[in-house]
């Protein structure tokens, strides 16, 4: 019926949503700007770890609007995992010790593993992307092949990585507790 | 499309917040916290580059959220191997870092 693609009686279309960037832009960085000030001046560490998180989600959100991707998604699962790990060792130390069961109610293990398999789903998803044949604003647009190669390389090499890392811690807590 | 004067202005704002937190905090854990805060801003400058010169590159940015990465690890063994040692994450503290 309304098979004009200049049409813009529509409101929600990805026209309308791309003039709304300096908006949304703003919005997401009120977001930033708040939680980043939560995270400097709280008294109590767990808010503070708290404000961190959100202020890089809405930061991921800020670099998605700014036609970056591959950042965005990387700032989430690594920089954001990073922080957890942090809040384990750190805020609670008394209760995160590496993995050991019965100890503690985050066995850090798990979360290393949950963040992998986050990792490598959001890669594939970043790999379909790239051979879909790009309309509008895809990620294909803004990512050279050779470039997607090299860090689509770097992911799964940093995957392997973590892999091996949670075997090893695994497989040492299975032996320091057939000998205790 | 985005200005580039609003992306370098919210990374300022974001870089001053965290540098007062640097600055101004005692407690570890929250130094730790605002210097992350102040990465985030310079990762937001480079966007700038990103958005600003229609270049496609992500590479920069990614090489820079490993710097960040690795600054938050480093800053939280730190901080944990003197919690181990002296009890406390006061920086006010750091100056009795030998044996």
């Amino acid at each position: 019926m309304h098979d004009d693609p200049d049409n813009d009686r529509h409101p929600i279309t990805v026209k309308g949503l791309l003039k709304m960037e300096p908006i949304l832009f703003w919005v997401f960085g009120a977001f930033s700007l708040a939680s980043g000030f939560m995270a400097v001046a709280h008294r109590r560490p767990q808010r503070s770890t708290q404000g961190l998180v959100v202020m890089m989600m809405s930061n991921a959100a800020v670099l998605f609007l700014l036609a970056a991707p591959l950042l965005a998604i990387e700032l989430i699962v690594v920089t954001i995992g990073a922080v957890l790990v942090v809040w384990m060792v750190l805020v609670r130390p008394g209760r995160a010790k590496l993995g050991v069961p019965g100890r503690t109610r985050y066995n850090i293990t798990k979360f290393i593993a949950f963040f992998v398999t986050l990792w490598l789903s959001l890669v594939l998803l970043l790999t379909i992307f790239q051979s879909a044949e790009p309309v509008g604003r895809t990620p294909s647009d803004f990512l050279p092949q050779g470039e997607a190669g090299a860090l689509m390389a770097v992911f799964l090499f940093g995957v392997a990585l973590a892999t091996a890392v949670c075997l090893v811690v695994s497989r040492r807590r299975q032996d320091d507790e057939s000998e205790g | 499309m985005i200005p580039a004067d609003h992306i370098l202005l919210l990374a300022l704002i974001q870089f001053t917040l965290g540098l007062l937190g640097v600055l101004l905090r005692r407690a570890g854990m929250i130094v730790l916290v605002s210097a992350g805060v102040m990465l985030n801003g310079v990762l937001l400058a480079f966007c700038t580059t990103i958005s600003g010169t229609g270049s496609t590159s992500q590479a920069d940015g990614v090489a820079f959220l490993i710097v960040l990465l690795t600054v938050a690890l480093c800053g939280s063994a730190i901080l944990y191997c003197f919690h181990r040692f002296r009890r406390t994450v006061s920086i006010d503290e750091h100056d009795r870092m030998k044996h």
